[in-house]
């Protein structure tokens, strides 16, 4: 076999073959810019439409400059169009939402997940793998008896419903974080027991600190999936006071269904705050993304 | 004999005097699993053996509502079958980019860690936002699309007015939305892929393509299996693009599963009957992890 390779590469000149090499590279490189470029394209299309005064977005040939670009669309949104949808209440509400999550998540699973990694109790494997049994349950299959359970508990069309399920009810974050408490050495542990702290005190004062990274991982997945939610507040908050980003959005588009700068405005303002975090928290993203993977193994 | 299931009994109330505050700190998250998760499954079952309007209180049917779905509804199978076509042009198409963008990853390429980010954008951006940037981008005669067509002297298409199109356009939309995300996981398992291997392959003359088909493809065939049943069960769960961008047309062209469910569920309150609907859609998806299972403990098998 050795042969063989010798043989082939004495067929090919040296030059010849850095010069394919060379070529196919260049190809690769104009794949994957191409790609960027698609996933990219959409949204500088969106931006150029958001700063652009209305009469330029329907001309064709399209002009990507105009004169007069500027926050003028954003201005309308916020302030003229208030009547009917108030882009600023449902920020508020986005915010508030998905900081209760967000706190409420990082206490529940990660106290969960410190038990489920690191103490020993009756019982503890089995009720493990019940949450892994939760894991692959999507919110289309409960979304009927939790629509009735939220009648039953009064907290249809309140905020309640918004931020209580998800305080507690997940399955992915604890075990995320037990996945990443199993990997801290456990002599940390029995030497704190030796220094007399009790289970509570090595959790947060030892385990947590460690785990800022995966806590990260977790808080930023929440928001993401709190912020991008549709289904969920489409289905449970008919009252226009409580509304997120995305149920306004998606009633904006309905109202004002001919004026695309003011629906590209508001989807900038929408989706711009996702962007900024998820370019400060890149790292996470993508460690998490890799962690659901590893899940799946 | 006799004697042991008693003492076993205070053996175990030993170590529960001993553990109890363990479970305090399941607790919390405990219950908000059983009340939001697990009690809504079941629960759902019973739902799904009623007739209910949420008006007057349910009325046992037993599996009435299977057998109507299955045998007396033709929306059913409509949005049934128009849910499994966007499944088959979503699927392949979405492992197909993902592995082909996880390869070119995977080639040192200066840049790479631009690419990474772009390719990124539509995952972490709301698929409402996305949906109506897309409906801005096909819109018939000032959307980006047409005016890239015309430019090349090709004529506009009404992608989301036109029966053939609508379809094929929302699942290239979720396409774009998730390739990064299934990229990434696939990039995740070729980094993890020996390079011990290459070079064994290599002395034994292996091309590249050789390599690919012979080293790469088994040594990644778990995460290929991931991303195929992940992308399979979120294909089956598709909604917010038909509600979005088409609202299940033009004619029921784009009427999906979730969407018909939906109508079920929350416009006509039928309960039982929505609820039947989506314990298919659980079953469903259950075959689907089912069979993922098996095939990843095949390919993990295969590659050792």
């Amino acid at each position: 076999m050795g042969l063989m390779r010798s043989a082939r590469s004495a067929a090919h000149p040296r030059h010849a073959r850095r010069l394919s090499r060379a070529l196919s590279r260049a190809l690769l490189y104009i794949f994957v810019f191409c790609v960027a470029l698609t996933s990219l394209v959409p949204f500088l299309w969106m931006l150029d439409t958001a700063f652009k005064p209305g009469r330029y977005s329907m001309v064709y040939p399209p002009v990507i400059f105009p004169p007069g670009m500027g926050l003028q669309n954003f201005r309308e949104v916020l302030t003229q169009t208030a009547q009917k949808t108030n882009f600023l209440l449902y920020f508020r509400n986005t915010i508030w939402y998905s900081f209760w999550v967000v706190l409420g998540q990082l206490v529940t699973c990660s106290l969960a997940g410190y038990a489920f990694a690191r103490l020993e109790f009756p019982g503890r494997d089995r009720i493990f793998y019940l949450y892994l049994g939760t894991m692959m349950l999507s919110i289309w299959v409960t979304i009927v008896p939790l629509f009735i359970e939220m009648h039953t508990f009064g907290w249809y069309n309140t905020m309640w419903c918004m931020t209580v399920p998800g305080m507690f009810g997940s399955a992915f974050g604890t075990f995320m974080l037990r996945q990443f408490f199993m990997t801290l050495p456990r002599e940390l542990d029995d030497a704190a027991l030796i220094d007399g702290a009790n289970r509570l005190q090595i959790y947060y004062r030892i385990v947590l600190p460690l785990s800022k990274s995966a806590l990260s991982v977790l808080a930023v997945f929440t928001l993401l999936s709190v912020w991008n939610d549709f289904v969920w507040p489409l289905i449970m908050i008919p009252d226009p006071r409580l509304w997120t980003l995305t149920r306004g959005l998606q009633q904006f588009v309905g109202v004002y269904y001919t004026r695309w700068e003011l629906i590209m405005a508001a989807s900038t303002m929408a989706v711009v705050p996702i962007f900024v975090v998820f370019f400060l928290a890149q790292r996470y993203f993508v460690e998490g993304i890799a962690l659901t993977g590893l899940a799946g193994r | 004999m006799t004697g042991k299931p008693g003492q076993r009994q205070t053996g175990l109330r030993r170590t529960l005097s001993k553990t109890w505050t363990c479970y305090l700190f399941i607790l919390p998250n405990m219950l908000g699993v059983l009340v939001f998760l697990a009690y809504p499954i079941v629960y759902s079952f019973y739902v799904s053996l009623t007739r209910w309007d949420f008006v007057s209180p349910p009325r046992f049917v037993g599996l009435d509502n299977y057998v109507r779905l299955f045998t007396g509804d033709r929306l059913f199978w409509v949005s049934m079958r128009v849910t499994v076509t966007y499944v088959l042009m979503y699927v392949p198409a979405v492992l197909v980019a993902a592995l082909i963008l996880a390869l070119a990853m995977n080639q040192k390429l200066r840049g790479i860690k631009f690419v990474r980010t772009a390719i990124f954008v539509p995952v972490v951006t709301s698929m409402v936002a996305v949906a109506i940037v897309w409906v801005w981008l096909l819109s018939k005669d000032f959307g980006l699309i047409n005016i890239a067509l015309r430019a090349v002297g090709l004529p506009g298409v009404g992608w989301l007015t036109n029966q053939k199109t609508a379809l094929p356009a929302i699942a290239a939309v979720g396409v774009w939305k998730s390739m990064g995300y299934n990229a990434i996981i696939l990039f995740a398992a070729l980094q993890s892929v020996p390079r011990l291997l290459y070079e064994a392959a290599e002395i034994d003359g292996a091309n590249s393509w050789h390599k690919f088909w012979n080293v790469t493809i088994p040594m990644i065939a778990p995460a290929i299996v991931f991303v195929t049943v992940t992308s399979i069960i979120g294909a089956f769960q598709v909604f917010d693009q038909a509600f979005i961008m088409t609202g299940g047309g033009p004619g029921d062209a784009t009427y999906v599963y979730n969407f018909y469910f939906f109508r079920q569920a929350f416009g006509q309150l039928k309960m039982g009957y929505a609820s039947a609907m989506s314990y298919i859609l659980f079953l469903i998806m259950f075959a689907s992890a089912i069979v993922q299972l098996r095939l990843t403990r095949e390919a993990a098998a295969a590659a050792f």
